[in-house]
């Protein structure tokens, strides 16, 4: 959309309470200590397959989760875990999850891709690309079918964005005005893109343009303006107004798994020049909001709860033949 | 020489259309290719020509009048002198049967009936006076949309019903549109609505054109709605029925006449009931809606206007029945090989072979009991499919019971199955292409002969 680095467009972000920068703050380190385990764990071999890590967009998450409400749906592509550690379900079982073991989400069967928590309203967990938009349009659509003014919260990636059934999705959400908020983030690591946080234009944000759903670009490092956004278009939606598309500029520093996030070394960044929880921690800091000596406490206690997991996770029973065959049909 | 000109089918589906004018006069003179009459539907205007020279004897049905039965006379015309004019002439010709097609009338004298303007009506029918397959699901949709608000049906098609299904026609009178949704496209999103509703713990039964057309837009539905209550370890149930026209129609060809049955009954986590009578469609769509998990109903475009008297009675899901007991030999098939097998069993009666037919009605659950017990008392297996034959549901059937029950078997089993190519178009290439009755009395009648 535009070549300029993006600017503030709002003002709601001077509204965010202290209890907000530190919740802020805690969830999104929990997530990078999260992320960061799984992704030691991933180099040990005690997860396999993939395992799509969102360091770097922790500020995407949490500032959209807590703008919504906990019975808003919530659906996201193959990335799952920040999702489902901002609703709140258990370390401990997300954990055991990528590990394989029954005491996990989904009993050691779904891995990191297939994760349901429907009992908070978190709906996967979804492996192909763009998939998440036409079901959580779906979940948007039983919404509007129930009467209820529950807004569903739809997360990708940039580079499921040009999907067909992603532009699909939106025809139909258009067409009815379900109320749904796509959620695009644009870690700039899809395959063969290049997009530079600010620094080559990028037009997701207006994709929606041709079915009359309204877009914005939010900076996506800074969880009070990922908020900000977040209320207006999910107060659009609830409102009865439609979907809107939200394009997170962010930047994903790691990743699927142990790999290096990018090949070359010209977009690499470091965490310092643009980084959510160092963005947090920051702000906590020059207002006074906490001390140091507070924060040092507050890390200490969500380092041990991931370790914890870690363990848990780790030691946790692996399932055995029998578990196999269970719960093949409803 | 006098011959009746008859309203013409403007498409398979056709049962009714409009004389919008007529291009000639009582008494005129028409030549091979002259226009003669325009024919209307809500889809189509067609404009037919003579095939041959006569004169318009009389005009039967003034142009203006709507709802002309397909194969009403509407004119008569009569040949030039000393010329006797072929049957039909002056009209295109009705579609061509293929031949497995024509070789499957009914073996009851059965009406075939017209779509009616409201659901209501046939709800309150007696049923005594039986239902068509197509008003037979139609009365099961609206049976459980008046049991669970949590019902709709979602598709192109189901609010105007110009295709062959129309049996969700007048749903939206008693339903409204947010009940009966119409979408523009089934595409994937339509499609991943309708499971993404499913997740959210509505009951969405979606109807497809055709299901081996859509297929390529079914992805949410044979991977997120068939896996996600197992690989969420048994979190997230997923009730989502789909249904609509299976398999082989007049004139379409590749996948749009493709059966999907061996195909989806391949996937864990899906079942697949494959209704071949009146009484059995609204009993099974019942249960599919029903079921906790997703179904695959597949319905077959020949079988929509069959009428049959209704035997009301819950089936589970995975059990077969015996449509026609008989001592000598087992035919299993299922939806529309039911029929063309029990047609069969009335030459292979004149031959003194009494086939059982096993009438599947689900391809999975497959019941294998109910199919070893069947080849206890026979001794014979022969399976009957429209699909490809090569990994198919025979070929399974076949395996269960080599497995189960080896030692019954008095010769090896046979499987009867559409031929191992994409649908083609000629007519004649079609007829080839589906078993009819006389390959099933042929391979059967081999079979029972042979030991």
């Amino acid at each position: 959309m535009t070549g300029s680095p993006p600017v503030p467009t709002d003002t709601e972000d001077t509204l965010f309470s202290r209890e907000g920068d530190i919740a802020a703050y805690r969830s999104m380190l929990l997530i990078r200590r999260f992320e960061e385990k799984a992704g030691q764990l991933y180099a040990l071999q005690a997860i396999h397959g993939v395992c799509p890590l969102c360091i770097g967009q922790e500020a995407s998450i949490v500032g959209m989760m807590m703008e919504a409400r906990e019975s808003d749906p919530v659906i996201t592509g193959y990335r799952t875990h920040g999702a489902l550690l901002a609703r709140g379900v258990d370390p401990r079982v997300l954990m055991a999850e990528l590990t394989g073991r029954t005491t996990g989400l989904a009993h050691g069967k779904g891995g990191t891709v297939r994760m349901f928590a429907p009992e908070h309203q978190f709906y996967g967990g979804h492996g192909k690309a763009g998939l998440g938009a036409p079901l959580g349009a779906g979940l948007a659509f039983a919404a509007r079918y129930r009467g209820d003014d529950a807004v569903t919260l739809c997360f990708f990636g940039d580079g499921a964005a040009a999907r067909g059934r992603v532009l699909e999705a939106y025809k139909l959400a258009a067409r009815w005005s379900l109320p749904i908020v796509f959620i695009v983030d644009n870690n700039t690591a899809a395959p063969g893109a290049s997009i530079v946080l600010g620094s080559v234009p990028s037009a997701i944000s207006e994709s929606g343009t041709p079915f009359a759903i309204p877009g914005a670009q939010v900076d996506g490092i800074d969880v009070r303006r990922v908020r900000a956004a977040g209320r207006r278009a999910i107060d659009r939606a609830r409102r009865g107004d439609g979907p809107t598309v939200l394009e997170m500029l962010t930047y994903r520093y790691r990743g699927h798994g142990g790999l290096p996030a990018r090949a070359g070394g010209g977009a690499e960044r470091r965490l310092e020049d643009a980084d959510p929880v160092f963005k947090a921690r920051a702000r906590i800091l020059a207002s006074a909001l906490l001390t140091e000596r507070e924060l040092k406490a507050l890390e200490k206690e969500v380092k041990e709860t991931v370790v914890a997991a870690a363990n848990a996770a780790r030691s946790g029973p692996a399932p055995v033949r029998e578990d196999l065959l269970a719960s093949i049909e409803a | 020489m006098r011959r009746e000109i008859l309203m013409p089918p403007l498409s398979p589906s056709m049962t009714d259309g409009k004389i919008s004018r007529w291009h000639v006069a009582e008494g005129q003179a028409v030549a091979a290719g002259d226009l003669i009459v325009e024919v209307a539907t809500p889809t189509a205007t067609l404009e037919i020509e003579a095939a041959s020279e006569g004169h318009v004897e009389r005009i039967l049905v003034p142009a203006g009048t709507e709802g002309v039965k397909v194969n009403t006379p509407i004119a008569i015309l009569l040949g030039a002198s000393g010329e006797a004019i072929p049957q039909g002439a002056g009209l295109a010709q009705p579609q061509a049967k293929p031949l497995a097609f024509a070789a499957m009338e009914p073996l009851q004298p059965k009406r075939r009936d017209t779509p009616r303007a409201s659901s209501r009506s046939t709800g309150a029918r007696a049923d005594a006076q039986g239902l068509s397959y197509r008003e037979a699901l139609r009365d099961a949709l609206a049976a459980e949309m008046r049991a669970d608000e949590a019902v709709f049906v979602i598709g192109v098609d189901v609010v105007q019903n110009r295709g062959a299904p129309k049996v969700t026609q007048g749903l939206l009178d008693e339903f409204g549109p947010a009940r009966v949704v119409s979408v523009p496209a089934l595409d994937e999103a339509a499609i991943g609505i309708a499971v993404g509703a499913a997740y959210a713990g509505l009951k969405p039964v979606v109807e497809v054109a055709s299901w081996g057309g859509a297929l390529a837009t079914l992805g949410s539905y044979i991977t997120s709605a068939a896996q996600t209550f197992y690989l969420s370890g048994g979190r997230l149930p997923v009730p989502i029925v789909v249904r609509g026209p299976n398999g082989f129609s007049p004139g379409m060809t590749g996948e749009e006449s493709r059966c999907v049955a061996a195909a989806l009954a391949h996937i864990p986590g899906l079942k697949v009931a494959q209704p071949a009578t009146a009484s059995t469609a609204k009993a099974l769509l019942r249960a599919a809606i029903r079921d906790p998990g997703p179904v695959a109903v597949l319905e077959h475009e020949q079988l929509y206007a069959v009428r049959e008297p209704m035997i009301n009675a819950d089936i589970a899901l995975g059990a077969a029945r015996v449509a026609r007991p008989g001592g000598d030999v087992t035919i299993a098939a299922a939806g529309h090989a039911v029929v063309v097998a029990l047609e069969a069993t009335v030459a292979l009666a004149r031959e003194g072979i009494e086939a059982e037919v096993l009438d599947l009605m689900c391809v999975r659950p497959l019941d294998r009991d109910a199919i070893a017990a069947s080849v206890a008392r026979t001794g014979r297996l022969a399976t009957v499919e429209d699909g490809w034959g090569a990994l198919g549901v025979g070929a399974e059937i076949v395996a269960s019971v080599v497995a189960t029950c080896f030692a019954d078997l008095k010769g090896p089993p046979i499987r009867i199955s559409g031929a191992d190519v994409p649908m083609p178009y000629a007519a004649e290439l079609q007829a080839n292409a589906l078993p009819n009755v006389d390959d099933v009395v042929r391979a059967v009648s081999r079979l029972v002969r042979s030991g």
